[in-house]
């Protein structure tokens, strides 16, 4: 008999994973050929990918070092992908020795190695687990062990919510995990979009169409549907906005074109 | 560090600056342009040295051309960007008042081995990375093969466990696995179920519906059906099962498994006809007291051994509490006196409980 169809899917590495992916547009080698191939297909519509991809890196820095300069020790990262370089324990823990890092992912190879990088760290743990189930994290003895969910934490759901399609409700996750979280927490956050992409719209569905193909549906939002995410939060300066402006550290016009791709944004909890 | 106005540290600062413009757009660093300049700093030091140290060691500019990579420049175009600008303004920025000729020398040869320090430890990156990843993902395979073996030992230990007997065909029929509480009721020959074709059983009672219920559900129209229904055993004998069949789909929904559940109803049907049965007849005569067609009685009751050793071990016990399901209560039939009632011969007041034969079949 085959599989029942109860049991866990198998690990198929000829199908192209997202994180996989991720870590090629960052010039990372934690892929395979299939991974490859289909980055480069979205590249040829999209070809300033990768520059979106460390605009949203350097993003996350910067958002992490906010969090951590206003106070908060505790992050959740989910969705975090393949550990590279520039990861959030690092950034978390160089400006707070001692923060307490939990990164969530559903890929189970993005897990696994997330796991051996992570070996050693007592303040940072991986979880498998699946952003749709909110409290399959909550509850995960990595969160219990590591975060005192008393205190603030800053959730980072950083370039994952465009992977989550309407049907999945991707706001009722959010609200569920935010619910949970002590008032002060914070909300970071980038989402993929139409808008602000230096192409003709066109081109840039291509690549999009590169995601669909490989079971992976990009949905990309306008500006106010990723801002329904923020409902019911008080917008840290300078709100949402794409990613190059959120408080730079570097003039935004030497920015590529295409990191104004997109929107980025952290809200707070009262 | 305070930079005199175009002194040496300055002019190494200038450099290094030049050099991060130049490389910045090619990298995949989260880190600022500024910051990205301060790694590179100390190897525009190093480089700077190099151009200027008596004699020429190689190992240095090799491991400057390293430390690129390691500051996440993997794109060859680093790798060009950065050597076109040593090549244009490191002797220009580092030079000091050394012989010129000497200067770009050197200053070709540093690059040469720069190249060859980031071919090295791109390689060796690349294959670690590379390495790490079929680690996890052979580690990832592990976990999921662990837990599917956990969950097929859980998925087999209820299959052969259930007393109630479980097949399941694909949706041409052919059996594909069955339980040992199915084989038995079939009589405990393998070859009876195992290898079979579902159309081979039909029964001359099947109800009109049984068949259309069966083909709706294969054609993927039903997610399942609730019959009661008849086999042949291969001895002749007639198994009776209350039969619930579903639809299995695979994880996109597509129809691929019938599974089929079956409680054996045979002891418990017989047990029914044959309290109709005494209801309707005179214990001593055997003749009929009610007006009550007994054909389904007779047409049912098989020669079979099964059926009648289970017949025969059900018991009157006085006020023990009945452990049969409500389903197997005695029906009174179409006679207003009460089963109990007519068996005079029997202690009074009785509670049916099972015997050994009708219970095993749920063990
Ligand atoms: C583009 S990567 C982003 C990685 C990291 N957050 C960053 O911005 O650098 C998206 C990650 O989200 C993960 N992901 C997508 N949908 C998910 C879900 N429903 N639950 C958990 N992780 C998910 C993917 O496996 C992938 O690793």
């Amino acid at each position: 008999m085959e599989r029942p169809a109860w049991a866990p899917r198998s690990i198929d590495i000829s199908v192209p994973s997202v994180s996989r992916i991720y870590d090629y547009y960052l010039g990372g080698s934690h892929n395979f050929e299939v991974d490859r191939e289909a980055a480069r297909r979205a590249m040829e519509f999209m070809p300033g990918l990768p520059k979106i991809m460390q605009a949203n890196r350097a993003f996350t820095r910067r958002a992490v070092r906010y969090a951590a300069d206003a106070g908060i020790t505790q992050f959740l990262d989910i969705g975090s992908g393949i550990p590279t370089f520039g990861n959030v324990h690092e950034v978390a823990q160089t400006a707070r020795p001692g923060a307490r890092v939990v990164y969530v992912d559903h890929d189970p190879v993005a897990v696994a190695h997330s796991q051996v990088v992570l070996e050693g760290n007592a303040d940072a743990a991986v979880v498998a687990a699946d952003l749709l189930k909110p409290r399959d994290i909550l509850a995960s003895p990595q969160v219990e062990q590591l975060l005192d969910l008393e205190r603030p934490v800053a959730l980072l759901l950083v370039a994952i919510l465009h992977f989550v399609e309407d049907t999945d409700d991707p706001y009722a996750a959010v609200a569920e995990l935010t619910a949970a979280l002590a008032p002060g927490s914070l909300l970071v956050l980038t989402h993929a979009s139409y808008e602000g992409i230096p192409l003709p719209p066109g081109r840039a569905e291509g690549a999009v169409d590169v995601y669909r193909d490989i079971r992976n549906p990009l949905i990309m939002r306008s500006r106010d549907e990723i801002a329904r995410f923020f409902e019911g939060y008080d917008m840290v300066e300078p709100g949402l906005v794409p990613m190059p402006h959120w408080r730079p550290e570097t003039a935004p016009e030497d920015e590529d074109p295409y990191a104004f791709s997109g929107f980025a944004g952290v809200g707070r909890t009262s | 560090m305070t930079a005199e106005p175009d002194g040496p540290e300055d002019r190494l600062r200038r450099f290094a600056t030049i050099w991060s413009r130049a490389v910045f757009p090619v990298t995949s660093t989260s880190l600022t342009r500024p910051e990205f300049e301060e790694q590179l700093l100390p190897l525009a030091r190093r480089l700077s040295e190099a151009l200027r140290a008596r004699s020429f060691e190689a190992e240095t500019p090799k491991e400057v051309g390293a430390a690129l990579v390691g500051a996440h420049c993997t794109d060859p175009d680093a790798l060009a960007r950065s050597l076109d600008c040593v090549d244009a303004y490191l002797v220009l920025y580092c030079g000091e008042d050394g012989p010129q000729e000497e200067l770009r020398t050197r200053c070709s040869r540093l690059q040469h081995a720069m190249a060859a320090g980031f071919a090295q430890e791109l390689r060796e990156r690349t294959l670690a990375e590379q390495e790490a990843i079929a680690q996890a993902a052979l580690r990832a395979q592990g976990v999921v093969a662990q837990a599917l073996h956990a969950s097929e030992a859980r998925f087999r230990a209820v299959f052969e466990g259930a007393a109630i007997g479980i097949g399941i065909a694909d949706l041409e029929g052919n059996i594909l696995q069955v339980n040992g509480a199915l084989v038995r009721m079939f009589g405990g020959g393998e070859q009876a179920v195992r290898g079979r074709n579902v159309s081979e059983w039909t029964h001359a009672d099947d109800a009109p519906q049984v068949w259309r219920l069966y083909d709706e559900l294969v054609r993927g129209e039903r997610e399942h059906y609730h019959v009661e229904k008849a086999f042949y055993r291969p001895d002749g004998t007639v198994l009776w099962t209350n039969l619930t069949v579903s639809l299995l789909r695979d994880a996109d929904g597509q129809p691929q498994y019938q599974l089929a559940l079956m409680e054996d109803t045979t002891e418990r049907r017989l047990l029914n006809l044959r309290l109709r049965y005494e209801a309707t007849h005179d214990a001593l005569t055997g003749l009929p007291t009610a007006p009550c067609s007994s054909n389904a009685w007779r047409r049912s009751w098989p020669p079979g051994r099964a059926s009648a050793s289970a017949c025969a071990t059900w018991t009157w016990t006085a006020s023990r509490p009945s452990t049969t399901a409500s389903g197997t209560r005695p029906a009174t039939g179409c006679s207003s006196r009460s089963p109990t009632a007519s068996s005079p011969a029997r202690p009074r007041p009785a509670r049916w409980s099972p015997g050994s034969a009708v219970t095993s079949s749920w063990r």
